[in-house]
C-alpha cells in the first residue's frame, strides 16, 4: 500500500489509490449487501404471500418501507458521522441491518416484517450507505468516479448472484432460516466498516467549541450543522437536488415496466425477461465505463452527467416507439442503450456532489440529497402505473418518465457556472475560528459544480412498488 | 268358491293386467326413444370418436338438445336438431367420463341417453417433491383422469420395497374422492417420515403409479451456516483490529493543524494522532 499523505489540503483533495482501493472493496461489499439484497427480496415475497395469506401489494410494502427508511435515515447517518467516528456508525448500521433480518425470521405477522425488515434494517442500511460512499469519495480525487463506478457495479452483479442464491436458501431452509442466514451475511458490513480507519474531524465541531453545556439551542445548532441543513439554502445545491429528484421520478421506471411492456407488445415471457437481464448487464458496464471515462478528465463531470441523463431520457422515450414496429431487435437495442446510460449516470451522480458543496460537507450533502430525492422516487412508479391504467399501454408512462429525466437535465443546466470550461473552485472549507460566520461564508462560496444524483437509491426504489417485475 | 264369483275375479284380474300392459304400451309410446352411440374406451381406433344421439320417436315437440359431461353442460352444444353429435377429436385421458345427450321438450320432461367413455387412469397432477419442516403437516396429493373413477392407494417405498403405510401413530390421513386423493401427514418426524411415497390409481381398465419424494428439514438446520458466517465475520474483524494495532506505532504521522483543536466532543484526541490517518475532509 502506498503511503498516505494525510495533510489535509484546504481544497479537501484526497489521495488516490492505495488504501482507497481497499475502501472501494469495502463499499463494493456493503453496497451489494444493502441494495443488492434489497433488490433480491422479491424471492421472499412469494413465500410471504403464501405464508401470511396477504395480497402482493401488502407484501411489497415491506421493501418499500425498507428503502424509504434507508433514504430517510441517510441524513441521520451523515450527521452521526459528522459528530462521531464514521467507522462506528457503519458498524452499528451493519449490526442493525443484521438484527432486523434476524428478528424478521421470527416474525409471526406482517406488521412484524414491516418493523423489522422495514424499519430496523432500513435504519441500519441508512447508517451504512451514505457514510461509506462519502468516505470512499473523500479518499479519491482524480479517480473518484471510477472508484464509485466499480463499487456500484456491485449492485447489478450481486442481484444477479443473489436471486438464485436466495432461491436456494429458501428451498433448503424455508424463508425463516433463509432470513436468519441473510442476517448473518449482512453482518459482513461490520468488517467493511472496520476497514474505515478513525477519522480526523476537521469540521463542524469547531462551531461548538464556544458553546458550553447541553442546552437545547446549542444541541439544535450542532444538529443542524451536522445535518448540513444550511445547504438547503444554497442555490447550487438546491438546483442539483431538484434536478436529481426529477431524474429520479422517471429514470428507473423502465426497470419496473419493461417486462410488462414487452409482454404487452407481444413478446414471450423469456424474451421479455431476457431484455431485462441484458439491460442489467449493460447497466454494470455503463457504470464502470463511465467511471473510467469521467476520470480521464477530458470533460467536466457535470457535462458528462448531462449527456448521460439526456441520452437516458431519450432512450426511455424511444422504448415504446421501438416496439411499435414489433421488432425484437429494436427493443433490445434501445434497452441495452438505456441500461448503459442509466448505469453511466449512476457513477456520476454522487461524484458531482463534492464539486458543488466541497468535500467537507459532502457527507451531510449526500444524506440530505438521498432524503429529498426519495420523495421523488416514491412518485415515479405509481405515476407511471396510473398512466398505464388510464391509457391502457405503457407509451404514455414511458414518455412522461423520459420527459421528467430530460427536465432534470434542463434543471441541471441552470446551475451556476454550468457553461464554463473548467470546474469552478469548490467552496473553501470553513475555518474553525469563526463559527458564527459559517453560514454566511457558505453562502458566499456557492461555486460548486452540479450535484449528484441518487440513482442508487432511485434504482432500489424499484423494489418498493407493487409490480415486482424488476429482477 | 261360487263359480260365478271366480269367473268375476279372473275377469277383473285379467282386465287389470291388460290395463297395465296397455298403460305401459301407451306410456312407452309416450316416452321418447333415443338411439345413441355405444360405450367405448380410450384409446380409440383412428384419431377421434363421434358421440351420436338420434331422437327416433317422441310424442311432444322437442325444443333443443345439448350435451353434458360428468353432470355439467358442455358449452356451445345446444342445437335444435333431433340428430345431435359431439365430436371427440384426439381424445386423451381427460376426455373420459360419462357423456349425456339431453333433449328438452315443451310439454314433457327432458329425456337423455348416456354414453360412457372409459379409460385407464392417468395421474396428471402431483408434486414431484415436498420439503417441509419437522413438526409441520405435509400434504401429498395426486390427481387423475380416466373413467370409471379409480380406487386410490398410498404406499411408502423403503429401499425399493413397497410397504403399506404404518399408521400406528395415527398421524396419517388419506382422503380420496373421485379423481383426487390426498395423504396428510401430521407432526412430521425427521427420522421416520422422509422418503418416497407412491399414489396408485386403479380402475377396471388399468392401473397407474406416481412417485412423490418427501423431505423433512430440521428446525436447527439454518443455524449451521449462520454460525459459519458469524465465525467468518469474527475472524475478519480480529484480523482488521490486529492489523491496525500493529500499524499503530509505525504510522506516527503529523497531525495537520485542523485535526487538533477541532476535536472537542471526542475523547480520543490523542489516540487519533497516532493512528493511521485517513483523509476525511
Amino acid at each position: 500500500m502506498t503511503k498516505l499523505r494525510p495533510k489535509a489540503e484546504s481544497q479537501g483533495e484526497g489521495p488516490d489509490g492505495g488504501y482507497g482501493w481497499v475502501l472501494v472493496g469495502a463499499l463494493f461489499v456493503s453496497t451489494s449487501l444493502v441494495f443488492g439484497l434489497m433488490r433480491s427480496l422479491g424471492i421472499f415475497f412469494v413465500e410471504f404471500v403464501q405464508y401470511f395469506d396477504e395480497s402482493a401489494q401488502a407484501i411489497s410494502w415491506i421493501s418499500s418501507t425498507g428503502l424509504a427508511a434507508q433514504q430517510f435515515f441517510s441524513p441521520l447517518g451523515a450527521a452521526l458521522c459528522n459528530a462521531y467516528d464514521t467507522r462506528w456508525v457503519v458498524m452499528t448500521g451493519g449490526c442493525l441491518a443484521a438484527l432486523g433480518l434476524i428478528l424478521a425470521s421470527q416474525a409471526t405477522c406482517l406488521v412484524h416484517l414491516y418493523l423489522t425488515m422495514g424499519v430496523i434494517s432500513g435504519l441500519g442500511w441508512g447508517l451504512v450507505f451514505t457514510p461509506m460512499v462519502a468516505t470512499v469519495m473523500a479518499n479519491f480525487t482524480r479517480r473518484r468516479t471510477l472508484a464509485l463506478g466499480l463499487a456500484f457495479s456491485s449492485i447489478g452483479l450481486s442481484s444477479f448472484a443473489f436471486n438464485p442464491l436466495f432461491q436456494l436458501l429458501v428451498e433448503l431452509y424455508t424463508w425463516r432460516g433463509a432470513l436468519l442466514i441473510l442476517g448473518g451475511l449482512s453482518l459482513n458490513i461490520v468488517p467493511c466498516g472496520a476497514l474505515i480507519g478513525p477519522q480526523r474531524r476537521s469540521k463542524a465541531p469547531a462551531k461548538v467549541v464556544s458553546e458550553s453545556g447541553v442546552s437545547c439551542a446549542s444541541f439544535l445548532q450542532r444538529a443542524s450543522s451536522y445535518l448540513e441543513l444550511p445547504l438547503l439554502f444554497e442555490r447550487p445545491y438546491i438546483t442539483y437536488t431538484l434536478a436529481i429528484s426529477l431524474l429520479n421520478v422517471g429514470y428507473f421506471v423502465p426497470y419496473f415496466h419493461l417486462v410488462a411492456h414487452s409482454r404487452q407488445v407481444g413478446f414471450s415471457e423469456y424474451q421479455a425477461a431476457f431484455v431485462m437481464s441484458a439491460a442489467g448487464a449493460t447497466d454494470i458496464l455503463g457504470r464502470i465505463a463511465s467511471g473510467w471515462f469521467s476520470d480521464l478528465g477530458h470533460f467536466r463531470l457535470i457535462h458528462l452527467l448531462s449527456v448521460w441523463t439526456t441520452l437516458a431520457g431519450v432512450f426511455i422515450m424511444l422504448l415504446p416507439v421501438s416496439s411499435l414496429s414489433g421488432s425484437y431487435a429494436a427493443l433490445m437495442v434501445i434497452s441495452l442503450l438505456y441500461g448503459f446510460c442509466s448505469g453511466a449516470l449512476t457513477s456520476l451522480v454522487f461524484a458531482v456532489v463534492p464539486m458543488i458543496v466541497g468535500v467537507e460537507r459532502m457527507m451531510g450533502a449526500l444524506g440530505l440529497l438521498q432524503l429529498i430525492e426519495s420523495g421523488a422516487g416514491l412518485l415515479g412508479a405509481p405515476l407511471s402505473g396510473l398512466l398505464k391504467d388510464i391509457t391502457g399501454d405503457y407509451t404514455a408512462s414511458f414518455m412522461v418518465c423520459g420527459g421528467f429525466v430530460v427536465l432534470g437535465t434542463l434543471t441541471m443546466v441552470t446551475l451556476p457556472h454550468y457553461f464554463s470550461r473548467k470546474d469552478p473552485p469548490p467552496p473553501k472549507s470553513l475555518s474553525p475560528e469563526d463559527p458564527d460566520k459559517g453560514l454566511h461564508a457558505e453562502l458566499e462560496q456557492m461555486h460548486s459544480s452540479p450535484s449528484d444524483m441518487n440513482d442508487l437509491t432511485g434504482e432500489v426504489t424499484n423494489n418498493r412498488l407493487p409490480e415486482d417485475t424488476y429482477s | 268358491m261360487i263359480p260365478g264369483k271366480r269367473r268375476a275375479a279372473v275377469m277383473s284380474f285379467s282386465l287389470a293386467i291388460i290395463g297395465a300392459l296397455l298403460l305401459q304400451t301407451v306410456s312407452s309410446q309416450n316416452e321418447p326413444s333415443i338411439a345413441s352411440s355405444d360405450h367405448t374406451s380410450l384409446p380409440v381406433e383412428g384419431d377421434s370418436y363421434l358421440l351420436q344421439c338420434n331422437l327416433t320417436s317422441a310424442h311432444s315437440v322437442h325444443q333443443e338438445s345439448y350435451w353434458m359431461k360428468n353432470g355439467e353442460e358442455i358449452a356451445e352444444t345446444r342445437s335444435p336438431n333431433r340428430n345431435t353429435e359431439y365430436f371427440l377429436k384426439k381424445p386423451r385421458g381427460d376426455a373420459a367420463g360419462v357423456y349425456m345427450c339431453v333433449y328438452t321438450f315443451e310439454t314433457a320432461p327432458p329425456a337423455n341417453a348416456t354414453i360412457e367413455v372409459k379409460s385407464a387412469p392417468d395421474i396428471i397432477g402431483h408434486k414431484r417433491s415436498e420439503n417441509k419442516n419437522e413438526g409441520q403437516v405435509a400434504v401429498l396429493y395426486c390427481k387423475s383422469t380416466g373413467y370409471p373413477y379409480p380406487i386410490w392407494n398410498w404406499r411408502k417405498f423403503d429401499n425399493g420395497f413397497p410397504r403399506e403405510i404404518d399408521n400406528s401413530s395415527g398421524r396419517f390421513t388419506i382422503s380420496s374422492r373421485d379423481n383426487y386423493t390426498e395423504l396428510h401427514i401430521a407432526n412430521l418426524d425427521i427420522n421416520l417420515d422422509p422418503g418416497e411415497y407412491h399414489c396408485n390409481a386403479t380402475n377396471m381398465l388399468g392401473t397407474r403409479d406416481e412417485k412423490i419424494v418427501l423431505r423433512v428439514r430440521s428446525n436447527l438446520a439454518p443455524l449451521w451456516p449462520l454460525l459459519g458466517v458469524l465465525a467468518e465475520i469474527i475472524i475478519l474483524i480480529v484480523i482488521i483490529v490486529v492489523y491496525e494495532k500493529r500499524k499503530k506505532p509505525d504510522d506516527l504521522q503529523d497531525d495537520d493543524d485542523h485535526a487538533g483543536p477541532v476535536k472537542t466532543n471526542s475523547t480520543n484526541n490523542h489516540k487519533d494522532k497516532n493512528l493511521r490517518q485517513r483523509n476525511t475532509n
